[in-house]
């Protein structure tokens, strides 16, 4: 699982990171994302390949992306109660940043 | 009030663009309107180019003479997508090219508008950034931050394009840059622990090398790495545009390594138990197999891209930084952790595998020019300090081989990306770039021919770059490897008598000439320089010379080939 968190300026920044992923055939699982102001968060589960570490590295060092979190799945959490429906969201716990090329923690 | 076109050239020059290589268009117009007044009292230049590829490779030879940012621009649709090839190839080399691109006004876009072209889709996968701009107020900002792009961290290209009525919008003269979001260049990750370390290696070891790759032209590493390699006692060695750095000269410089380079290099770098990488990918062109780099030694990798040491297998220690700095750390750093340090063996060595290899490329048996003299005759008449580019193709292979390159920035070549045609417009470029030196285009019959239509342009422009077209009738590179390694199957790279380069010269209004011997091309050569016009050598090859030494497809550096195997089979 991967959050890549990048200055949104139009969807090419989409085209650019599913173009490094491409690139490298690296594929997708799943993909979802949010616009708040000019921030753009993507989250997207990604299959292991012998390619996934240059492939985070190189989305990394992409203009305009400012980190990549690499998050780890720990535990469901359930939410809500009988009376209004009770659901269950996975937790992660990110477990190494890189930018610029580099992992930064 | 003023508007996106003159906001555009004014922020140019503010950058210090001298010289834009372009050709206009409907959609970039407006900018040449703008750029009039500028061109009349001297303080740009256009050049026209006769093709959108050349007016790319233009600004990208100016950028490899220089070090400074080559601008280059092309109206929208086929102007554009003309660059691609162009673009491609300085983002391979890592060269800083600017294009400013016009594209069709803005309700237009994305409609299938006449000479529409999707330039941020097709560009963004081939540079280091591509930007649509959507308003004329925001053109100083993205010109500012495209040349911030294209020249810190490993530099690159970047496209700025700009729709053809935000280039006529009209704003007001004060506008506010911006910082950008979202970009930065690399970070060290270089420390005092780190440069010890490195530095603890080098002094352990007993057969180190160094290996020069494009990133040490670029951080203007010369002179550090000459004082490292003296103090270390270490050969040199480099990539085919490491060539660039390295005065050919100096007694520890083997060559360059890899598929097509000089087999004591090579076979140097394989006896090494230590190779520091300064500026250098290792690139499958470098070093074809990961295991037979890494075995039996330690690698240290300077450079200002952290991601490439992940893409190398067996990097030990990787030094993130500006390459010039942390060698200069180094050098400080042995004087510490290294008593005098004693490699007269490996030295011998180096010295023993020169002497080796020497007698299977010299031979000057056969009748007809030999490419390694040719090449020696240039360099002899040439000034020490002159530029050469070259085209691809087994040309670019000798060049590599024999040609001695003997101050910084003097080999531009097209190596990443391999473009044919290259030589000429590059040529061009960092004659511009460097006038008062002699530019020289090392080529072959088959790459010249790709771009030779912008000999119009050098004729027109009074650009006068002599270019060396060693011709052999044949895509040479090709016919090469059909030869060795497709059972002599020839096929689909024989050309015919078209064109006779001397009437093909002269029809441009350049000089040509014709070397058929030595003594021919020492004089032609001479002669071309002291007229000062662009200028066309014809210089004929044997189509079965080799560009030797090479590698079968697919081969590790140690089955290096180098004689023709031909005569023995």
């Amino acid at each position: 699982m991967v959050r890549v968190v990048g200055v949104y300026r139009d969807p090419g920044l989409i085209e650019r990171i599913m173009g490094t992923l491409r690139r490298l055939w690296v594929d997708v699982e799943w993909i979802n994302g949010k616009i708040e102001g000019n921030t753009m968060e993507i989250h997207m589960k990604l299959k292991d390949s012998k390619n996934l570490k240059l492939a985070i590295l190189n989305i990394s060092k992409t203009v305009d992306v400012e980190r990549v979190d690499v998050l780890e799945e720990t535990e469901a959490e359930k939410e809500g109660n009988k009376q209004v429906g009770e659901c269950f969201s996975t937790l992660y716990k990110r477990i190494a940043t890189y930018t610029w090329g580099e992992e930064v923690s | 009030m003023t508007n996106g076109a003159r906001l555009t050239i004014e922020s140019l020059k503010k950058e210090g663009v001298k010289v834009i290589f372009g050709i206009p268009g409907l959609t970039n117009m407006p900018l040449y309107d703008a750029f009039l007044e500028d061109l009349q009292n001297g303080e740009l230049r256009h050049v026209l180019m006769r093709h959108e590829q050349g007016a790319a490779h233009a600004a990208d030879g100016y950028a490899r003479a220089t070090g400074l940012p080559g601008v280059c621009t092309a109206t929208s649709g086929p102007g554009t997508t003309n660059l691609v090839t162009g673009i491609i190839t300085a983002y391979q080399d890592s060269s800083p090219v600017i294009a400013i691109t016009g594209q069709v006004v803005r309700p237009s876009i994305g409609k299938l508008s006449f000479q529409e072209a999707d330039t941020p889709g097709i560009f963004a996968p081939i540079t280091k950034y591509t930007v649509q701009v959507r308003k004329a107020s925001q053109i100083p900002g993205w010109i500012r931050n495209g040349f911030h792009i294209a020249t810190t961290g490993r530099p690159g290209p970047v496209v700025i394009d700009i729709p053809r009525d935000v280039l006529l919008e009209e704003v007001g003269d004060e506008i506010k840059v911006e910082p950008m979001k979202g970009y930065m260049p690399f970070r060290t990750n270089v420390t005092p622990e780190k440069i010890k370390e490195a530095a603890l290696l080098m002094a352990k070891a007993e057969r180190p090398v160094i290996l020069v790759g494009a990133g040490a032209v670029w951080a203007n590493a010369t002179e550090e790495i000459l004082k490292l390699a003296e103090m270390l006692i270490s050969p040199i060695v480099s990539t085919l545009p490491g060539k660039s750095a390295i005065p050919h000269d100096h007694p520890l410089y083997a060559g360059p390594m890899g598929y097509y380079g000089r087999a004591e290099a090579t076979k140097i770098a394989l006896e090494s138990d230590l190779i520091i990488a300064i500026g250098a990918r290792l690139s499958d062109r470098t070093a074809t197999s990961a295991e037979e780099i890494k075995s039996n030694r330690k690698i240290i990798m300077v450079n200002i891209d952290p991601t490439d040491s992940e893409k190398t297998a067996g990097v030990d220690l990787n030094l993130v930084g500006d390459a010039r700095g942390i060698i200069k750390d180094l050098r400080e750093s042995l004087i510490t952790v290294s008593q005098r340090l004693e490699r007269s063996e490996w030295i011998s060595r180096l010295k023993e595998l020169k002497e080796y290899y020497s007698k299977f490329y010299y031979e000057d048996e056969r009748p007809g020019l030999r490419p390694w003299k040719v090449l020696k005759i240039l360099r002899n008449t040439i000034p020490r300090d002159s530029i050469v580019t070259t085209g691809v193709g087994q040309h670019q292979m000798w060049a590599e081989v024999f040609w001695d390159v003997l101050e910084p920035r003097t080999f531009i070549s097209s190596t990443g990306m391999g473009t044919m045609g290259f030589g000429l417009p590059a040529a061009m470029g960092a004659k511009i770039a460097r006038p008062e030196k002699t530019v020289v285009d090392i080529d072959g019959d088959g790459s010249f021919l790709m771009t030779a239509t912008n000999l119009a342009t050098a004729v027109d422009e009074g650009i006068p770059i002599i270019s060396v077209i060693m011709d052999n009738r044949t895509l040479g590179l090709v016919r090469q490897v059909q030869d060795l390694f497709q059972s002599r199957r020839i096929v689909g790279v024989d050309y015919g008598n078209s064109p006779d380069f001397v009437k093909l010269a002269e029809a441009f209004g350049a000089a040509g000439f014709e070397a058929a011997s030595y003594d021919e091309l020492e004089r032609t050569v001479k002669t071309a320089m002291a007229q000062r016009v662009p200028s066309v050598i014809r210089v004929p090859i044997d189509r079965d010379e080799l560009a030797l030494p090479t590698l079968p497809p697919g081969g590790k550096l140690s089955q290096v080939i180098v004689s023709d195997p031909r005569k023995s089979g």
